[in-house]
């Protein structure tokens, strides 16, 4: 069965919240593609872990710090993802 | 002649390419350009096991699709240098972020040998590199390593040297080692460096692992290929599968590239392009998922969690540092020890001072005075040579005396916060303060040094990943940071008269906030975005350091020597051609506009000479001013345009037209604010003293 799960922006996710990456969509192809680069890629378990100053993420063993704008840009489904 | 070996090192930044670059030329290194910037490459030779190897260290490269300046000069360097093998280095934790670059470098047809460095975080983060497994996998040679230690370094020296033997055996061609029995498997396929006949998309079964795309994709490559036809021009030295692949991404430098080099088949390409990025799920975000996707299956395949992970003192500290609690004041104290106490006080103080008054104007100066006068009658040769504004007197003197040793204590401070992975985490807490002004937290670099050089800081902007974000730092530098020397002589001026330092600075802060503000929004083109990795804290290597530090003071050294015996070299054909009084007389005129007295004009005047003469000769003058004139004369010298050192140099970096436009702003806005400050000032002041 398939649970349905709360898909945010990394923007709007508390800090300790995890879930998996669904898109990248920031406002230009470049940053998106660096996003990808940084392993924010669809399919990848991103958990928040601070959002002030700056929004911090992880995903596996990388540390990202992104802004607001682009932390809007990545959206994530909420929960376990595997 | 013995042919030498080329072997570039390529990989994203901080996965330790400088320190295997280190590992592999020892000494013999030469920084052509600024380094941990822009645009830094490095090149050195190395000799081993009867070979002669040129190494090259390319900036960070996070994938062939480039985004920034850096990754664009990495990729150009190898478009357009022959390399005989390519070298990436990989983080070992990150296996399946960086697997997608190797296989882009393989697809362009490039020898690669793979690195899986930090294998000593690896462990620490409870994971484990099956090395072999790698190999198997990627069909490519792959050495493991914990390079900062050492470790690996023989074993990529020893495969190098392999390579190069069967490189230089007659028959073979340069694409590899071909089939030694220590080769790697899969080398018989050998991705040829340079594709004679027609290319195999899939490559032999042994071959290296080359990624496959969905139906969609593989039939715009192939049309691409068949339309690219035979090799020529700046793209020949990439596959032809690349460029198409490239082209297909819409990377605006490959799409520029192939339709001046193939304007008879270019409509033909672009129709292509278009059609395959039509839709909901256009190609170009297809092929960078195939390749994630294929990194992520082939790094889950090798890697493997064997415990939880530990938390080292370099984790837990790095976590610590980006939280504001822990983290802004760490920020404050590396800012004040750091910056102000060792590069301002120690570097610009007593370094200076010791330079400066006892080697130059001690015994250099007056030994130069001296034979110069011996050596020509004239007085024009004199002038320009030697006394108060000589080339050599002045301007080699500056370069020497004053620039190296804060140049040297910043670049020994500036390396060791970039090797302990400090810089990120810095920009990620200040981000949000420099935004207004249109600047990233990576700003607040050359923003602070401004505060001991500004000459040197302009040059340090090249650390912004923007072309917007530079020209907005150079102009917040020219406008209203204001230098050691410039600052000593404010302090030293403005303190004794309570109030007027908080006034002046208060006034400065202000004009540079409101003009930096509106600089931002003027300027067009949108505000870079902030996002950065923060790699963990690591503890910086002593050699490492030393040897970034050095080769950067060599390279500074070569770059602003030049600006400076430029600059003394103008002051002395200003003189001659009698235009200092000229331009005195109108700096007098707007002097007296804004309620000072005349002889404040030669202040100005020297301030842009020489900044330190100038803020000098404020303090002779200070005794006549009135407190609120005193206060007007320090926010205009402040605000006031750069010395000419930094006015050279940003004409050099930003060109004529930015350069020209920052420095009408900043004179336009040190006079606004003067003659504002000069009206309201007395009238507030009497107000308050009464």
């Amino acid at each position: 069965m398939v649970r349905r799960r709360a898909l945010v922006t990394a923007a709007a996710m508390r800090p300790g919240e995890a879930g998996e990456v669904i898109a990248v969509e920031a406002p230009d192809p470049d940053s998106s593609r660096r996003l990808f680069a940084l392993g924010l890629v669809p399919g990848a378990r991103l958990t928040l872990v601070q959002c002030f100053p700056a929004y911090v993420v992880k995903a596996g063993e990388t540390t990202v710090a992104l802004d607001r704008e682009m932390a809007e840009s990545v959206w994530v489904a909420l929960g376990k993802g595997r | 002649m013995e042919r030498r070996f080329r072997v570039a090192i390529v990989g994203c930044p901080n996965v330790g390419k400088s320190v295997l670059f280190g590992h592999l030329t020892g000494r013999y290194a030469v920084v052509s350009n600024y380094p941990g910037t822009t645009v830094e490459i490095a090149r050195g030779t190395g000799w081993w096991d009867g070979f002669t190897f040129e190494v090259v260290d390319t900036p960070g490269l996070y994938s062939l699709s480039c985004v920034t300046d850096e990754e664009k000069a990495a990729r150009a360097l190898l478009m357009s240098e022959p390399v005989d093998w390519l070298v990436h280095v990989v983080d070992g934790k990150n296996l399946d972020r960086m697997l997608p670059l190797t296989f882009q470098l393989v697809e362009a047809g490039f020898p690669v040998l793979v690195v899986v460095n930090m294998l000593d975080e690896v462990r620490a983060a409870g994971l484990e590199v099956d090395v072999g497994a790698l190999s198997e996998r990627l069909g490519l040679p792959v050495v493991g390593a914990v390079l900062t230690r050492g470790a690996g370094v023989l074993e990529i020296k020893a495969f190098l040297s392999r390579a190069a033997r069967s490189a230089g055996r007659p028959g073979r061609s340069l694409a590899g080692p071909g089939r030694e029995p220590v080769e790697p498997r899969g080398e018989s396929a050998g991705p040829g460096r340079r594709p004679v006949g027609p290319e195999q998309p899939c490559g032999p079964p042994r071959g290296p692992l080359r990624p496959a795309y969905d139906r969609r994709t593989e039939r715009a490559v192939a049309v691409l290929t068949t339309l690219l036809g035979p090799h020529a021009g700046d793209s020949r030295r990439l596959s032809r599968r690349a460029l198409a692949l490239l082209c297909l991404q819409e990377d605006p430098d490959t799409l520029d590239l192939l339709r001046s080099e193939r304007p008879n088949q270019w409509p033909e390409m672009a129709r292509v392009v278009t059609e395959s990025n039509r839709g909901p799920h256009p190609v170009r975000h297809r092929i960078p998922l195939a390749l994630h996707h294929l990194a992520r299956e082939v790094a889950s395949a090798c890697v493997r969690r064997v415990s939880d992970p530990h938390p080292t003192p370099g984790r837990v500290l790095g976590d610590l540092l980006m939280r504001p609690v822990v983290g802004l004041p760490v920020l404050a104290g590396v800012v004040y020890f750091g910056l102000y106490r060792f590069v301002g006080r120690f570097g610009a103080g007593t370094l200076v001072d010791a330079l400066d008054r006892v080697l130059f104007l001690g015994l250099v100066n007056p030994w130069l005075d001296r034979t110069v006068d011996r050596l020509f009658a004239s007085e024009v040769w004199r002038e320009l040579l030697a006394h108060e504004y000589g080339v050599l007197t002045l301007g080699l003197r500056y370069a020497v005396a004053i620039v190296l040793p804060i140049v040297g204590t910043f670049f020994l401070m500036f390396s060791l916060l970039e090797d302990s992975g400090y810089l990120p985490r810095l920009a990620l807490l200040v981000d949000r303060v420099l935004k207004p002004l249109g600047l990233s937290g990576r700003a607040l670099i050359p923003l602070t040094l401004g505060l001991c050089c500004g000459t040197m800081a302009t040059l340090v902007t090249r650390t912004l990943e923007t072309r917007r974000e530079r020209v907005l730092a150079t102009f917040v530098l020219a406008l209203g940071v204001p230098c050691s020397a410039q600052l000593g002589v404010m302090m030293g001026v403005l303190s004794g008269r309570p109030g007027a330092l908080g006034v002046w600075a208060l006034c400065v802060a202000g004009a540079l906030v409101a003009t930096g503000s509106a600089a931002a929004r003027l300027l067009p083109g949108r505000a870079a975005p902030f996002f950065t990795e923060v790699p963990p804290l690591r503890l910086p290597h002593p050699r490492n350091v030393w040897r970034k530090t050095a080769a950067r003071m060599v390279w500074y050294f070569r770059e602003v020597l030049p600006v400076f015996l430029a600059a003394s070299a103008i002051i002395w054909l200003g003189r001659m051609a009698g235009l200092l009084p000229a331009v005195l007389a109108g700096l007098a005129a707007v002097c007296v506009r804004l309620g000072l007295p005349k002889e404040t004009a030669v202040v100005y005047l020297f301030g842009f000479l020489r900044r330190d003469y100038g803020a000098a000769g404020l303090y002779d003058l200070a005794p006549a001013l009135s407190t609120p004139s005193l206060v007007v004369a320090s926010v205009t010298l402040t605000l006031f345009v750069p010395c000419l050192a930094q006015t050279v140099l940003m004409y050099r970096e930003r060109g004529p037209v930015a350069a020209t436009a920052i420095l009408a702003a900043a004179l336009g806005t040190a006079l606004g604010s003067g003659y504002v400050l000069g009206r309201i000032l007395p009238l507030v002041w009497e107000g308050l003293s009464w």
